[in-house]
């Protein structure tokens, strides 16, 4: 007879409060992990940007950069193939690369682009395979999608044509001919295909017959010193471009996202709290409907360190597994509305492990461990024959 | 284990107790009559070191239990007293063996030895320890509440009312059950129960032993 079984024991005996009291943490802290794995996986978008200077559509710059850096947003128009030849030539220009957006592969953007991409200039670099050739149907793969969709080089994909929301399926098939290194950016969640392949496929061709060859965005890195500021400013006042510092703008989005983030934190605290809250007053009355039965512990010879313990250990079992739980309704959670994400921002959180999570279920644990000391605090002070004295049987 | 109190006074209340001297032989079987109310549990729970007097002296055995700290008269009364409560008080959580059982953990037993102990004493008691407390009759739960009071080899036993709520058959059977097992033990009953009185050559009258005042009087 350990203490852990009567622990279990009474457990068991009190099994529908036990559980209340369980779920209660559990939903608590699910909402906290739902806001730690968005929180995460945002700053995981945002946090990485592949070129200083990013030239899109007219339109705001905050656009450009979702949609030509975090690949989460729909491009806000064309820009002509020509200005990649006006702006590589530009005299503070060290390297440009062309991108084209519009389709999508099981629900990753495919951006049309240049080898020129994996050169060594930008943070795409080739951990397996080689760079597409041009003018082939060939396609690199960006990290995740490769480990996700579990794709190698000299697999065939058929790529979707258009946004993903209209995609269908385009007769041709593409060879994957490489994968890139993992960044943590928004390159591990793109493939990229050659610009002139791009413009080749039969779907693209009424399109660029109607409207020419166009680009959705160009990324630009300037030469060093002043030229930055120089590329930046000879491009802001020009009518037909948008011109973004990527910085800039992912501060601005790391900012809103921090206001926004620390809302949501606020709503799980309180929700853990008052989880919590109930641990208190649920051990607090167990405690109470318990007296002569901790008592009778006593009269057999139970210390009062281990009578306190009992009780205390039960509260730390009901936090913990609510804390369990809450974790993986979390993540049950964010992998439920996976497509609810997909379909407002074309992307899906991904399921990756956060350290916070596991902080979050250690902390909900020893806290709920000690909101039940703190209600069980009478049995410490539990006058025995008096308690034994009071009716029951 | 000899008992003996001396001088002992405890405050219950507004009310105080004083046992001016008590001696119960060791391996005496004792038993203390009187009305609800009188003192006998008070006295019991003297003995056992689940009140400390303010006065006087409680020793069993070599032991002055009334001068032991705290944790050590929770190991005393872990390893030396075995209790009889008037209500069973069994924990309705456990099976009836695990309740036996119990008390040999907290005396420090082995877990082994403690089921076998719990076995052997249920088996005599014609319980089956399997069960779950809250379905057996008044009659079993008694008996379980006899083999968990002896289940750790105690040198005192402590039986308060033991036979309160039972019928006069089952009543004969857990003091026969008692003086059966409890071997060289001393055993202390308090009863109201006349015919538990009968049973016992030592048998005084609360009256004789205890004297209650008010506090401040």
């Amino acid at each position: 007879m350990s203490p852990m079984k009567l622990v279990g024991r009474s457990l068991r005996r009190r099994w529908r409060d036990a559980l209340a009291l369980a779920l209660a943490v559990a939903l608590g802290v699910a909402l906290a992990v739902v806001v730690v794995i968005l929180r995460e996986d945002l700053a995981r978008r945002v946090g990485h940007g592949p070129a200083p200077l990013v030239v899109g559509p007219p339109g705001s710059s905050l656009q450009v950069v979702l949609s030509e850096v975090l690949f989460i947003d729909t491009s806000a128009g064309r820009l002509p193939r020509e200005l990649l030849a006006e702006l590589s030539g530009h005299p503070s220009t060290r390297s440009a690369v062309p991108l084209a957006r519009g389709d999508a592969f099981r629900g990753y953007p495919v951006i049309a682009t240049e080898a020129e991409l994996f050169d060594g200039t930008w943070p795409a670099k080739l951990v397996r395979g080689r760079a597409f050739h041009p003018h082939q149907c060939e396609v690199v793969l960006g990290a995740e999608v490769a480990r996700e969709l579990d794709l190698r080089p000299r697999d065939r994909i058929e790529l979707g044509h258009g946004a993903e929301e209209a995609a269908h399926a385009d007769a041709q098939l593409w060879t994957v001919v490489g994968v890139l290194n993992p960044g943590g950016g928004a390159l591990d969640r793109a493939l990229f295909i050659d610009l002139g392949a791009f413009y080749e496929v039969p779907d693209h061709r009424a399109v660029i017959a109607a409207e020419g060859e166009g680009l959705t965005g160009i990324w630009l890195v300037p030469k060093g010193g002043m030229h930055r500021a120089l590329l930046a400013s000879s491009l802001r006042g020009r009518s037909d471009l948008t011109v973004a510092e990527t910085d800039v703008e992912l501060g601005r989005i790391s900012r809103a996202m921090g206001r926004l983030d620390r809302w949501l934190i606020a709503v799980a605290g309180l929700a853990v709290l008052v989880a919590l809250l109930g641990v208190v007053v649920a051990q607090h009355q167990s405690a109470r409907a318990r007296r002569r039965q901790l008592a009778l512990l006593r009269a057999l010879g139970a210390g009062r360190r281990f009578v306190y313990g009992l009780v205390v250990t039960e509260a730390a079992i009901v936090c913990g597994a609510g804390a369990v739980l809450g974790c993986l309704g979390g993540y049950l959670a964010i992998w439920a509305l996976g497509s609810r994400f997909v379909a407002q921002i074309g992307v899906a959180p991904q399921l990756v492990w956060v350290d916070d999570v596991a902080s979050i279920a250690l902390a909900v644990t020893m806290i709920g461990a000690l909101a039940g000391a703190w209600a069980a605090r009478g049995v410490y002070a539990l006058d025995v024959p008096e308690a034994l004295d009071e009716g029951g049987g | 284990m000899r008992v003996h109190i001396e001088g002992a006074e405890v405050v219950r209340g507004r009310r105080c107790l004083r046992i001016a001297s008590w001696d119960i032989s060791s391996g005496g079987r004792s038993c203390i009559a009187g009305p609800s109310g009188c003192g006998k549990t008070t006295a019991l729970h003297l003995m056992s070191g689940l009140l400390v007097p303010e006065r006087g002296r409680v020793a069993v055995g070599k032991v002055e239990v009334s001068s032991l700290r705290e944790a050590e008269r929770d190991a005393f009364r872990a390893r030396h007293v075995g209790y009889v409560f008037q209500d069973f008080n069994l924990l309705p959580e456990l099976t009836a063996e695990e309740n036996v059982v119990l008390p040999q953990t907290l005396a420090g037993q082995y877990p082994e030895a403690g089921r076998r102990r719990a076995k052997e004493l249920l088996e005599q008691l014609g319980v089956s320890g399997e069960r779950d407390v809250t379905q057996l009759s008044r009659g079993e739960r008694q008996r379980v509440a006899v083999a968990r009071a002896l289940a750790a080899s105690p040198t005192l036993v402590l039986a308060d009312e033991p036979t309160a709520s039972l019928d006069p058959q089952r009543r004969d059977e857990v003091l026969d059950l008692l003086f059966g097992l409890t071997g060289t033990a001393t055993l202390v009953v308090v009863s109201h129960d006349p015919a538990v009185h009968r049973r016992f050559e030592d048998c005084q009258a609360a009256e004789a032993l205890f004297a209650w005042s008010e506090v401040g009087s």
